[in-house]
């Protein structure tokens, strides 16, 4: 018997560097840029990226050393209704099967540098968290590896009718914006791979996939609309909210530590009703309480205009920027029942469950009903460019109601207010233009375009928000109107070698709280690219704390990144 | 009465006369179109098949090349062996259809074709005609391409030295919905299924390969109005969406060689440019390549170096009308028989020639799966650029001719599907 067991190769670590040694091993065997045998084939990257923190101009600090393998395996396991070339499969015409491999080792948890990482709000005692080198070893080895089969699905086409039924672990991506989440709202975030990383991660890696299926209806041309389609998911349970990151042992995901269980920093407390931020509410993952259901109807006009008309029922995953909140408070005890008669019964008994060591709040994610629009039109003739636009008007969103504190008793057994608020419901409106075009810039480069793309989001609130309470701090307001505005510019210079891209964000609601960023990827060779990007957070002319939930100058200041990055493709 | 007798008679018989006359007329340069070796293939003293065209042995190619690539020869940047001229005639339906309709077209005020039904719509081009050059650029337009082409090709960014930059595998198809000259079956599918949308044909680009851009798809509509203007989208894996996008047509992609109106020789807009018949001409072309792919050598690897052979050829001069455009003009050498350019000469706006294309076609009976094709199968293309030292190639895998594909293939929803 050999001394390695099964159980220890199918640990994340053993897998994901099995993965490596196969990889760098199949290129003696094949000569493509792919590694395609039959109806297989076989692809993907070896990437390490290096992060490097820069709050100041000469304080630097290496926060990430990510080592990342993707391995993408496909199969055509259904050619012209005979699978794998034997069985007759009447009804369906072909099938594909997609595998999408991640495995991660991160080195900076073997030598877990320092310093103390700025947190927000980025001034006094509140303003530094723990270092990395504050990571117990197992909690540091936790952090370590990552080996998941992110996506896993088929694709099913039916032989006789227009249906395309996708199977298994997946994203769907709906709606026109870039960076902007409205109708890409599906698949949640998981921010312990990058919280401020727009621009620089790409939201494959960003998005959770879920368990679903999704089909897909084409009805061909109707009357003058043409490609008229209809389409549907459903993910039936497995369902999870936005996934979060603390410093220190995630110092590029969420700027501050985990206020809750589980940090080597934070508190050690547990919500109520064993729910867990980020991870789960208070429901059970199945069928029944935690299905997500969406549908799309999309078509081209006779005018050229492409639109897609959408509705979506799904838990409130807390990361469309809006400032909802993912904590209720719950007092433990009503006023007028049986032992609650005063506000001082309610504080005693939220007092006596944090004695237990358990908040009076839970994890809380609903569900709301959401309708929206997207529409692209290309204007060849005066403006030479596409103009988007995409609008969702959200249901019943969760905010934290300062009229409904969470009370518990001080030192002196008089009730005052735990900071935790119960939660009233408010719709939400969102939208954004946005205008494609590319232009000649011949004095930076005469052989190729720019293309510049910039859009303008807003938001509402038809409520009165005097009464919410934002999530970013105590000062934290909540307003009727927001607004985002992006640019952003690519091009190619070297014969394809060189693809810089940049882009500026701007919330001219908060200070003009903004985002500089830039990535250049340079290909040394087809296979082998080396990335260089740079991000800047900062408000203009502004010292003071800026709250808000964009993830701009005001709540990544101090978070100025600077990655380096080598990739290898087969 | 009788005048009125007599002027119907005169005009009936008028109308005949003259039917009768372009009939004759259009035998004739239908034959010439399409079977120019019909009477004899092109024989040249001192470039008999077997004849090396190289640096030390040019001279006898010196009148049947253009002077921009006999340079390169003399220069030892390329150098190629002469084969018999390859008879490579284009489908019957295509010739046929030309034969029964292109005497119905018409050139409209607005440049555009009118009365055209299938085929070539202009198989009479004479270089007196001031509108040649136009009618030239619209037989090339309506060229027989078939009606279903699927390539599955490598395009590489080559340095000099050889050095590739960027490699992309790429499944190319190109699908044309409107003037089929194929004749509908009694109980077939219509072969003009985009007829009501207006549209010429559909363009079809999928990445296969690096993984950084791996299902990357675009789609183009071109209609069948040159005024209007294409409709392009783009998938892209990143975003895992579909976008419309605006090509400009004088940009470039990849900061490669090729703008996107030089594929194919030419895939502009026609009123973008002013054209000019030059004439018809005997050269030496790199057609008919006896195999799968064209075969690549050279400075740089960028040429074809497979056999040459002595073509009847169009020269179609093509200057852009507006006054930014990276070029002065383009000089297509349009093989007369396929009525493809098999080589470009791209001129900047000084008027220094800056690139030259080559766009390769091979001889069917070589490419395993188009052995009774008659259509211009296409082997391979490279755009040299003389200007910054390189070369934009791309290497044919594998062709597929006229199979018919799902109606709602290029479909948006079903491109995002594909994406992945």
């Amino acid at each position: 018997m050999n001394t390695l067991s099964h159980t220890a190769l199918l640990r994340p670590g053993c897998t994901f560097i099995a993965l490596c040694v196969l990889t760098l091993a199949l290129p003696l065997s094949f000569a493509r840029a792919d590694f395609t045998y039959g109806d297989l084939s076989l692809s993907g990257n070896l990437q390490t990226q290096q992060i490097f923190r820069h709050p100041e101009p000469d304080t630097w600090s290496i926060i990430q050393q990510r080592n990342v393998l993707r391995a993408r395996v496909e199969y055509d396991w259904i050619k012209n209704g005979q699978a794998f070339s034997r069985f007759s499969l009447p009804g369906i015409d072909s099938a594909h099967f997609v595998g999408l491999y991640r495995g991660v080792y991160d080195s900076v948890y073997d030598f877990q540098p320092g310093p103390r990482q700025d947190v927000f709000p980025y001034r006094g005692q509140a303003g530094r968290d723990g270092k990395l080198s504050d990571l117990s070893q197992k909690a540091a080895h936790a952090l370590r590896f990552e080996s998941t089969f992110r996506e896993v699905f088929t694709d099913i086409e039916f032989a006789r009718i227009p249906l395309s039924v996708r199977l298994g672990r997946q994203m769907v991506v709906w709606g026109e914006s870039d960076n902007l989440r409205m109708l890409d709202r599906t698949n949640a975030l998981d921010t312990t791979w990058h919280g401020g990383g727009v621009g620089q991660e790409t939201w494959d890696d960003l998005r959770i996939p879920y368990w679903m299926i999704r089909a897909t209806y084409s009805f061909g041309r109707i009357g003058k609309l043409s490609d008229v389609y209809a389409e549907s998911y459903w993910v039936p349970g497995l369902w999870v909210p936005l996934k979060l990151g603390f410093s220190p042992g995630r110092p590029w995901s969420s700027p501050s530590a985990n206020p809750f269980g589980g940090s080597p920093t934070g508190g050690n407390f547990r919500l109520l009703n064993r729910t867990v931020l980020g991870r789960r509410g208070n429901y059970s993952k199945s069928i029944d309480e935690n299905s997500q259901v969406g549908f799309r109807l999309g078509t081209t006009t006779p005018q050229g205009v492409t639109v897609t008309l959408n509705y979506l029922y799904q838990r409130t995953a807390h990361d469309d920027g809006v400032n909802t909140s993912s904590l209720r408070g719950l007092n433990q005890c009503q006023i007028g029942t049986v032992g609650c008669e005063t506000i001082a019964d309610v504080a005693r008994s939220n007092t006596a469950l944090l004695e237990r060591g358990i908040l009076p709040a839970e994890a809380y994610y609903p569900y709301t009903h959401a309708v929206g629009i997207s529409a692209s039109y290309a204007d060849d003739d005066y403006t030479e460019g596409v103009w988007r636009m995409e609008t969702i008007y959200e249901f019943g969103k969760p905010f934290a109601d300062k009229h409904k504190p969470i009370m518990m008793l001080d030192e002196d057994e008089r009730p005052i207010q735990s900071g935790f608020l119960g939660i009233k419901k408010s719709d939400v409106w969102q939208a954004f233009i946005g205008f494609d075009r590319p232009t000649w810039i011949r004095a930076l480069n005469r052989r190729s375009t720019f293309f510049l793309t910039s859009q303008v989001f807003w938001q509402y609130i038809p409520t009165s928000t005097s009464r919410f309470q934002g999530q970013i701090s105590a000062t934290d307001k909540v307003r009727n109107w927001e607004a985002v505005g992006t640019i952003a510019a690519s091009t190619t210079y070297m014969r394809g070698k060189l693809l810089p891209v940049a882009f500026f964000v701007i919330d001219p609601i908060n200070h003009y709280s903004s985002q500089l960023g830039w990535v250049v990827d340079y290909y040394i060779t087809p296979r082998l690219i080396v990335r260089l990007a740079q991000n800047y957070f900062f408000v203009p002319g502004f010292g003071g704390q800026v709250d808000e939930s964009w993830g701009l100058g005001g709540l990544y200041r101090k978070r100025d990144e600077t990655v380096v990055r080598l990739t290898y493709q087969f | 009465m009788q005048k009125l007798l007599l002027a119907l008679t005169a005009s009936v018989f008028g109308f005949i006369g003259a039917s009768f006359a372009w009939a004759e007329m259009s035998a004739q340069a239908i034959q010439a179109m399409f079977h120019p070796y019909a009477n004899g293939k092109p024989a040249v003293e001192g470039l008999a098949p077997g004849t090396k065209v190289e640096p030390d042995s040019w001279q006898a190619a010196q009148d049947y090349l253009p002077v921009e690539i006999l340079d390169r020869i003399k220069a030892g940047e390329l150098a190629f062996e002469v084969r018999e001229t390859t008879d490579l005639p284009v489908s019957d339906a295509y010739i046929t259809a030309t034969r029964n309709h292109a005497e119905h077209v018409q050139l409209g005020a607005d440049g555009e074709l009118g009365g055209y039904v299938a085929g070539m719509p202009f198989p009479i081009l004479d270089p007196a005609d001031e509108q040649a050059g136009l009618k030239a650029a619209w037989n090339y337009r309506h060229r027989d391409f078939g009606t279903i082409m699927q390539i599955w090709n490598t395009f590489r960014l080559i340095e000099e030295s050889g050095a590739v930059n960027r490699e992309i595998e790429n499944y190319y198809v190109v699908a044309y919905g409107m003037h089929r000259p194929q004749t509908r079956d009694a109980n077939g599918p219509d072969p003009n299924i985009w007829q009501e949308e207006g549209l010429l044909y559909k363009e079809y680009y999928h990445i296969t390969a690096p993984f950084d851009l791996k299902n990357t798809i675009s789609l183009k509509h071109r209609h069948i109005r040159d005024q209007a203007k294409d409709d392009d989208w783009v998938y892209s894996p990143a975003g895992r969406k579909i976008r419309k996008i605006i090509v400009k047509h004088e940009d470039v992609a990849l900061d490669s060689g090729l703008l996107n109106d030089d594929y194919f020789g030419f895939s502009g807009y026609i009123r973008s440019y002013t054209w000019k018949l030059v004439g018809i001409q005997t050269l030496l072309a790199p057609v008919g390549v006896q195999a799968v792919k064209t075969t690549f050598g050279g400075r740089g690897g960028w040429y074809p170096v497979d056999p040459w052979e002595l073509r009847e050829m169009v020269v179609l001069e093509g200057a852009p009308t507006a006054d930014d455009h990276p070029y002065s003009k383009r000089v297509l050498y349009i093989d007369r028989q396929m009525f493809v350019p098999v080589y470009a000469l791209m001129y900047d706006r000084t008027g220094a020639h800056a690139k030259t294309l080559f766009e390769l076609y091979g001889n069917p009976k070589f490419n395993p799966g188009n052995e009774h094709v008659r259509v211009p199968v296409w082997t391979g293309e490279s755009m040299i650029d003389y200007q910054n030292a390189f070369g934009s190639v791309t290497e044919i895998t594998k062709m597929v001719c006229n199979e018919p594909m799902p109606a709602d293939f290029f479909n948006l929803n079903k491109i995002v599907a594909r994406g992945r």
